[in-house]
């Protein structure tokens, strides 16, 4: 009975061990992205300190709130990595034909990426963003949203914006089968979601006719409604429903080049 | 030209712990161990002379070209090239060498061969009519103006080893250093790298140390060999010195239809002279300055009626130098 | 023997360029991509001073001229010595450093020569553009001229120097993976004016990360500032030779381990 339990253990053990020499091996990577992140926080927050000490409030943001913003920012942004490198990962793979092995599973390729964000997204969690919540709240003072209902709300909305995320990608993959040369595009894109999901810079301090295209784009759902939730700013009611609206268009349309595309894989012959 | 007197080189390396707790070990309380490079080695290198430097992967061949270079310093004995001490003088000796990396090219890797070029003889200064002889010079040898023009990437490994052999020779330094050149080369290759390098040692009397383990290399170039292992010399001299001092043996193989009898072959054969019995094979092994092939090969067909095949074999330069390496252990 | 070195950077150079050139088309949108990539701080600032007029006593042009000088010095560094940071990897690790001892010209000055990042350039302009905007509306002189230039070669061989020994310890610590890039985030903070941080962050950015000396303290003495420790700024070029020479001595120890262990 005791080896039993003895050889059941020892199984488990070696299982952990070898996952641990594995993590091992790649924590230099994911300490350098740690570190990479810490720095950058540092300077955000060093810069934001300064600007508040001779202002109190601005555009609605006390110096609390306005911490609180850059560092979920930058959590959410940990997570929200790894849908954007769907767009890149196809292009890849069409240009060098693997997407053929991809295309005969009995999964749609569709469905392929969009889970594969998910797997992904929990697994860099894990390893970047849990680590770096620590670190904000040792190093930074990141504190809790001030109602339960707010940090509900608040979960609920990030996941939506990171299905909005992945919606995005999917989109924009979905165009790489009409225009095989997409990497401006992406640049592209890249820069205005950094510019008009709140990354930047909260949206509230955008000149008034640049909050207005902010308004109309999907980025802001990303970011910046998920950090007004936790902070209990704006119309809860409204931001969630903005959601929505961008998680149906976004899947719609992408499901549809999707669809279009595999037509002509069809006829291209892959 | 180059004198190595008791050159020696060691180093300490880690020694890695297995496992998991041996990693959290290594971080806290690293352990090294020396490995002898090289131990007490001397020779020297005449003027003009082709060296083949010979030993088993990890003997010390890449050590030693390292160490004549001025990449390595020694741990303790002298190196000097030409009167000067190549780690100490490495500016001056750079002009009277040059080095030839098997597996690492020496050529920009985007550029074209004559743009490299350009660029080798800038740095050595080499005044153009000179660069433009030498060029000329090669081509004569092995048509080479195709390959000029292409970029070093798109060339496949025996063009680059070429380019590469020809690039060492722009500054017409007066020792060349070749590591391993010729492996994973194809026959035509290798013959013009040994056209190239036999003509240039005719011609303007360069010398060559070749490390290698290629027996084709040996045989077609060197005059001179040196085999080390394990970090020590065991054989300084030239081929023919190998074929007097262990010998050479012949091998002469006889087939029949006939079945070859142990008595009868007994009676026939003379004392001097090695033999073994395959059924129909006949093997014989002696040593041609003691007996005389002729004879021996007519005394054979005399006796047994039914030979079909013979085969004569002069023991390879490979064979002396593997026995070289046992009678050393 | 330095006319030497010209000459055979200079055939780099051109071959380098030759190279690249050929795409004239795709060059056009790259340099715009590239741009929107890099224009996001520059952003940052611009939209910041829309909602307040002065940070810690510094106005929107000031600021520019600081973030200005940063994106240059950093920018021709990255342009001109990125090769650098290949050190650990295929210089030491892969034995290319070999090669480079057998030839009669310095190692160092091969690793630097073999490679231009044209990438980085749109760095520099953005930097440059930045500079001559925010100096419009400063008094400038013949003498502030002169010292925008000298500290544009002081900074960007204070980048050099710094980088120099950071790539070093891979002499020591072998390893595929440079830090390198850690450090070039900290320059980011080099790109505000470093009196609104804390002393501690001031302290680093100023003796040991120097990267403030590229950017800050030239601004401070551009600007006329007379704020505590302006005195830093006449004696960047002191701080400069101290780094050039640590480097210096650094690069040749490795170098002497490199000759006594190999790769």
């Amino acid at each position: 009975m005791v080896n039993k339990i003895n050889r059941y253990l020892k199984k488990r053990i070696n299982i952990a061990k070898v996952s641990f020499q594995e993590i091992l091996a790649f924590r230099i990577d994911i300490v350098s992205i740690l570190i990479s992140t810490f720095i950058v926080t540092l300077l955000s927050y060093s810069l934001w300190t300064a600007i508040y000490k001779t202002n109190s409030s601005l555009n609605g943001f006390d110096l609390k709130a306005i911490i609180n913003y850059i560092l979920i920012a930058s959590l959410l942004n940990s997570t929200l990595n790894t849908p954007r490198r769907v767009p890149l990962n196809v292009s890849r793979e069409i240009r060098t034909g693997q997407i053929a092995t991809k295309l005969i599973k009995p999964v749609s390729y569709y469905e392929l990426n969009f889970w594969y964000c998910f797997g992904r997204g929990i697994y860099f969690f894990i390893i970047i963003t849990i680590p770096l919540t620590i670190i904000s709240c040792i190093f930074f003072g990141l504190t809790l949203p001030n109602t339960f209902t707010d940090g509900v709300l608040f979960v609920l909305s990030a996941l939506m914006g990171f299905v909005i995320e992945v919606g995005l990608s999917l989109v924009l993959s979905g165009f790489i089968f009409k225009t095989i040369n997409m990497d401006g595009v992406f640049k592209v894109n890249a820069f205005f979601s950094y510019l008009f999901s709140g990354r930047l810079i909260p949206l509230a301090f955008f000149p008034k006719w640049l909050k207005s295209v902010a308004d109309f784009l999907p980025y802001r759902c990303t970011v910046s409604i998920p950090i007004e939730i936790y902070l209990g700013k704006g119309n809860i009611f409204m931001m969630i429903s903005i959601q929505c609206v961008w998680i149906i268009i976004l899947l719609l349309v992408s499901n549809m080049l999707f669809r279009n595309a595999y037509k002509r894989m069809e006829v291209m012959g892959g | 030209m180059i004198e190595v007197k008791n050159l020696t080189k060691s180093y300490n390396v880690y020694d890695r712990r297995e496992g998991l707790r041996g990693s959290i070990k290594d971080l806290f309380n690293p352990r090294y161990k020396t490995i002898e490079a090289l131990k007490d080695v001397s020779f020297n290198v005449n003027a003009g002379e082709i060296l083949g430097y010979i030993g088993t992967n990890g003997a010390g061949k890449s050590t030693t070209i390292k160490l004549l270079s001025g990449i390595l310093t020694p741990t303790s004995g002298e190196v000097k090239i030409n009167g000067l001490v190549p780690s100490k003088e490495r500016r001056r000796n750079a002009y009277n060498i040059s080095v030839v990396f098997g597996q690492r090219t020496q050529l920009s890797w985007d550029l074209a061969v004559h743009e490299s070029y350009e660029l080798i003889k800038n740095i050595y200064d080499v005044p153009q009519d000179k660069f433009n002889e030498k060029l000329s010079w090669i081509n004569k040898m092995i048509d080479f103006n195709p390959l000029m023009h292409s970029p070093v990437r798109k060339l496949s490994l025996g063009q680059r080893t070429l380019c590469d052999i020809v690039a060492s020779f722009i500054h017409s330094p007066k020792v060349i250093f070749l590591d391993e050149p010729t492996i994973g080369l194809d026959i035509f290759v290798k013959e013009q790298v040994h056209t190239l390098m036999k003509k240039a040692n005719q011609e303007f009397g360069t010398t060559f140390v070749i490390t290698t383990h290629d027996m084709n290399d040996i045989e077609k170039l060197c005059n001179r060999i040196i085999l080390i292992n394990k970090g020590e010399l065991i054989f300084n001299g030239s081929k023919n010195d190998i074929n007097e001092l262990y010998g050479s043996e012949c091998m002469v193989s006889f087939e029949s239809e006939d079945i070859f009898l142990h008595n009868y072959v007994q009676s026939v054969i003379p004392n001097n002279v090695k033999w073994k019995i395959d059924s129909h094979k006949l093997e014989l092994n002696f040593n041609p300055n003691e007996v005389n092939i002729k004879s021996l090969i007519e005394k054979v067909i005399g006796s047994f009626n039914s030979i079909t095949d013979i085969n004569v074999e002069k023991t390879s330069l490979e064979y002396l130098i593997k026995k070289i390496y046992e009678i050393k252990k | 023997m330095i006319k030497k070195y010209f000459e055979i950077y200079f055939l780099f150079l051109s071959q380098y360029l030759k190279r690249r050139m050929s795409f004239s088309k795709d060059f056009i949108l790259t340099f715009f991509m590239d741009i929107i990539g890099k224009i996001s701080t520059l952003l940052f600032i611009t939209i910041l001073f829309n909602n307040i007029p002065i940070l810690g006593g510094w106005t929107l042009n000031e600021t520019l001229v600081v973030y200005g000088l940063a994106l240059m010095c950093r920018g021709t560094y990255l342009t001109f010595f990125s090769r650098l940071e290949d050190l650990g990897s295929d210089f030491i690790l892969d034995g290319e450093l070999d090669r480079l001892l057998v030839r009669p010209i310095s190692p160092l000055f091969s690793i630097i020569a073999e490679k231009v990042n044209e990438d980085s350039i749109t760095e520099v302009l953005i930097g440059l553009g930045a500079l001559i905007y925010a100096l419009a509306h400063v008094k400038i002189t013949a003498i502030k001229v002169f010292f925008i230039i000298f500290s544009l070669i002081n900074g960007v061989l204070i980048y050099f120097a710094f980088f120099l020994i950071i790539n070093c310890i891979s002499f020591w610590y072998n390893s595929r993976f440079s830090i390198m890039w850690t450090f070039m985030e900290l320059s980011d903070f080099s790109q505000y004016p470093i009196s609104i941080f804390t002393s501690p962050i001031k302290f680093i950015l100023t003796w040991i990360v120097p990267f403030s000396l590229a950017s800050y303290y030239p601004a401070v003495y551009i600007l006329g500032k007379g704020i505590e420790n302006h005195w830093i700024s006449y004696v960047t070029p002191v701080i400069t030779i101290v780094f050039l020479l640590l480097a210096y001595i650094i690069w040749h120890k490795g170098l002497k381990k490199y000759e006594s262990v190999g790769n």
